[in-house]
């Protein structure tokens, strides 16, 4: 209904109740607190300090957490539907030391453990590397360590694949050098090659195949020959991997403890949160100083806590320049639709309108006319209200189906009102059946009077862009320049509703609009001192008609995307039945063309309606009044992921 | 010339808008998503939890070959195509409306397409640095399909008052 009234809290409290109080806050759950700005304090005053090591233990302890349940989740996953609501714990059990305890020592025993997993990961990484390596000298049985004796010498070496081995053996046997080549194995880019010599000749030999690109292999730290060494590693690999498996499974035996780590999770997180909270306060040696907003309408429970526990407190006005974050107050209906507005950007908080009651409404009538059919409509609304019935999800995701509840109950009205069940299901059905059937449509047939359809979607979009309009210029009598709302609403509600009026043949209308076009010629430049640039800033303004007639016509989109459900449902049921067959196995073969390609037009028709709607509200609508820049109000509250918080049963 | 004289110039021209209208409008938004999900498959490599989102934003310029699919289905209903109707006795005159008609929605939705497709993948970059602010970079392809819907609206408009 409105956008709240915040008030700006100051005050002072001992620093041994400083926990004690932000516990009592976060769990009041409707204070921000935010760090003073120095510019706002007094001589006395700016001498508090701010913390000068800030201790985030908490934040800290939540990445082992966080490792622990990542590895939970992968190593032994937990079976839970998606509807499985989360669990519900007091702030009493979340916070009970001793599970904390407990959750701390699992989890950094599965952080333990991950870390032996990634070296052991390692290690595989680097035993296969190796025997990579050997792969080629697989059929070379001298054991590597043998070098040769008093009179030879052997070598081991590759050179490039198009070196012809035994050309080179013939070149050394030319040049009477006594040495042997063979190859001992050939891959795509290289040959493996042995070299065994007389010590005297080695060099001779060496400088010959260097010629050829030969480079010398030299395996540090191998003895034995190759296949001896890759059976030593394929040992050790069937090791590490069984080690692998085995702390997987000790992982998997923690997996009791999930609970217990994730509720922990969800306790720390509030813990950090607290801790930021007080990072922003000013200290003395013995005394807290903090700076925070309250909305007006809790001011009565804030001062309660910070009675009881004894702080010195004060709630001032803000000063002109201040910016309060913003909260919007709605019935519990419009509430959900707040999170439309929020994709948006919040209203900022002077802008003193709350566009979500209007919005709410627009939006349930656009989305429901865009997916215009009582099936897709039901399937929505059935899914959605399980997900809320069952689940009970909180927050913007609670919003969000919320939203899509009413959206799909619309969508089945409209689709009533305009003959759309799953497209032409009805009739499809009833052919296979060899019957004759048509659900007649309430009201009437877009896709037999598409130009009916196109002027009332038209005539919605003026009715909200009207709107729209109208609550700039109640802002601006609001503010008290009565003189803006006429001329720039005022003269541009008689152009259009003349110019539509048009339509009926009437003069009169002829003179309305035309009335409200010399009004905009005259006033639009009203802040222009010269005569002239007025008149050419009116023009200006009156070519601005055309932003109007395309806004209107943008509205047409309602009428598309609505024929589109219907027209793609009609489709995939012509699809079930091409031959025109009837009896048991067309209906069957019908039935399943039917649920893949009903469900691919709910998929893509949900898409469009949702886009579509958004795109209406926000360029349309809001184009014409709303200011954005607002900053959320967040309050210190027990933000929880895992588990969903319950009052403390007496 | 035996197939060119059994041949209904009416029925040439009705079928030729149909195709043009589905086969630009698929077109345009074969190119338009696939410009898109090279985005997408971008995003997903540097945090593979924004599959869901993605694939939203990759499915916006789809909408063009469907709106061409609505298009094609609308004419070819109107001719009696599915009902079995005698197509050598559609107007040649019918056809030539049809084809007309057809024009500016093939032209409006293979061009909007591709032009989703990038107003889309400039969102996927806005997806990967700024996750939240992923309903605003939803309205950007969305401002694109205007043009491809109001193409749509005039080609429907004339297609049903065909007569």
């Amino acid at each position: 209904m409105a956008i709240v009234k915040m008030k700006r809290l100051r005050a002072i409290m001992p620093s041994y109740i400083e926990k004690k109080v932000i516990k009592d806050l976060t769990r009041l759950g409707c204070v921000e607190i935010e760090t003073p700005a120095y510019a706002n304090l007094n001589e006395e005053e700016s001498k508090l300090v701010k913390p000068a090591s800030v201790t985030l233990d908490a934040a800290r302890s939540r990445t082992v957490m966080v490792t622990g349940l990542d590895a939970l989740n992968r190593y032994a996953p937990e079976k839970k539907s998606f509807l499985t609501p989360r669990r519900q714990v007091t702030e009493k059990a979340l916070f009970d030391e001793e599970t904390i305890r407990k959750a701390n020592e699992v989890s950094e025993q599965i952080s333990g453990i991950v870390k032996q997993f990634n070296e052991t990961k390692t290690l595989i990484g680097r035993i296969s590397a190796q025997k990579e390596t050997l792969q080629p000298w697989r059929a070379l049985d001298i054991p590597f360590e043998f070098a040769g004796g008093k009179y030879f010498s052997v070598i081991i070496g590759a050179c490039p694949s198009e070196v012809d081995v035994k050309g080179l053996a013939s070149a050394i046997d030319e040049q009477e050098i006594v040495a042997a080549v063979e190859e001992i194995n050939a891959d795509k880019e290289q040959k493996y090659i042995l070299l065994v010599s007389h010590v005297d000749a080695t060099e001779e030999a060496l400088a010959v195949l260097k010629a050829a690109g030969f480079s010398q292999t030299v395996l540090k730290d191998l003895t034995g020959t190759a296949a001896e060494n890759l059976v030593k590693f394929d040992n050790e690999l069937n090791a590490a991997e069984q080690h692998l498996s085995e702390l997987k499974e000790k992982i998997a035996s923690l997996a009791q403890y999930r609970e217990i780590i994730e509720q922990t999770s969800d306790a720390l997180a509030i813990e950090s949160l607290r801790e930021t909270a007080m990072s922003s306060m000013l200290h003395t040696e013995k005394t807290i100083y903090f700076e925070g907003w309250v909305p007006e309408e809790t001011e009565k429970f804030v001062i309660g806590v910070l009675e009881e526990n004894g702080c010195a407190y004060e709630f001032c006005e803000m000063a002109e320049d201040e910016e309060p974050p913003v909260a919007i107050k709605n019935s519990k209906f419009v509430q959900p639709f707040g999170a439309i507005t929020e994709l948006y950007g919040l209203p900022k908080y002077s802008s003193l309108i709350d566009t979500n009651t209007p919005l709410a409404f627009s939006f349930i009538l656009f989305f429901g006319i865009m997916l215009s059919d009582v099936g897709c409509g039901l399937v929505l609304s059935i899914m959605t209200f399980l997900i809320l019935k069952k689940k009970k999800p909180d927050g913007g995701f609670k919003n969000f189906v919320t939203v899509m509840f009413y959206g799909g109950i619309s969508a089945m009205i409209w689709g009533v009102l305009f003959g759309s069940w799953f497209g032409n299901a009805p009739t499809a059905i009833a052919a296979i059946f060899g019957k004759e059937f048509a659900m007649k449509p309430l009201w009437f047939d877009p896709l037999v009077k598409p130009m009916f359809m196109l002027v009332f979607t038209c005539g919605i979009g003026v009715v909200h862009i009207f709107i729209g309009m109208g609550l700039s210029a109640w802002r601006s009598i609001k503010q008290g320049n009565w003189k803006d709302a006429i001329f720039d609403t005022g003269f541009w509600y008689m152009i259009i509703i003349g110019a539509i009026g048009l339509a009926t043949g009437l003069k009169i209308f002829m003179y309305i609009a035309l009335l409200g076009a010399l009004g905009v010629l005259l006033t639009a430049g009203r802040s222009k001192k010269n005569i002239f640039s007025r008149i050419v800033s009116g023009l200006g303004a009156l070519y601005g008609s055309t932003s109007y007639l395309s806004d209107i016509l943008s509205y047409g989109r309602l009428m598309a995307l609505g024929m589109c459900t219907g027209v793609i449902a009609s489709v995939m049921n012509l699809m079930g039945n091409l031959t025109g067959k009837t009896g048991v196995v067309a209906a069957i073969i019908f039935f399943i063309v039917f649920i893949i390609g009903q469900t691919f037009n709910l998929a893509i028709s949900l898409l469009g309606a949702f886009i579509h709607s958004l795109r209406l509200e926000f360029v349309e609508y809001f184009g014409k009044f709303y200011e954005s820049g607002g900053r959320k109000f967040k309050p210190l509250y027990n933000q929880t992921t895992y588990t969903q918080f319950i009052k403390e049963e007496n | 010339m035996d197939v060119l004289n059994s041949m209904s110039l009416g029925a040439f021209f009705s079928m030729l808008g149909a195709a043009l209208a589905a086969g630009f409008g698929g077109a345009g938004s074969g190119q338009g998503v696939g410009i898109a999900g090279a985005a997408a498959a971008g995003v997903i490599s540097e945090d593979p939890k924004k599959f869901g989102q993605t694939l939203l934003l990759q499915a916006l310029p789809g909408t063009q070959g469907i709106y061409g699919l609505l298009i094609a289905f609308l004419i070819l209903n109107k001719i009696g195509l599915f009902s079995g109707a005698d197509l050598a006795a559609i107007p040649t005159g019918h056809g030539l409306m049809y084809f007309g008609a057809s024009l500016a929605g093939a032209a409006a939705l293979y061009h909007s397409g591709v032009g989703q497709g990038r107003a889309a993948a400039g969102s996927m970059g806005v997806l990967a640095r700024r996750p939240e602010e992923f309903g605003k970079c939803m309205l950007y392809p969305a401002m694109v399909e205007t043009y491809a819907v109001l193409a749509l609206l005039v080609t429907v408009l004339m297609v049903m008052n065909v007569r």
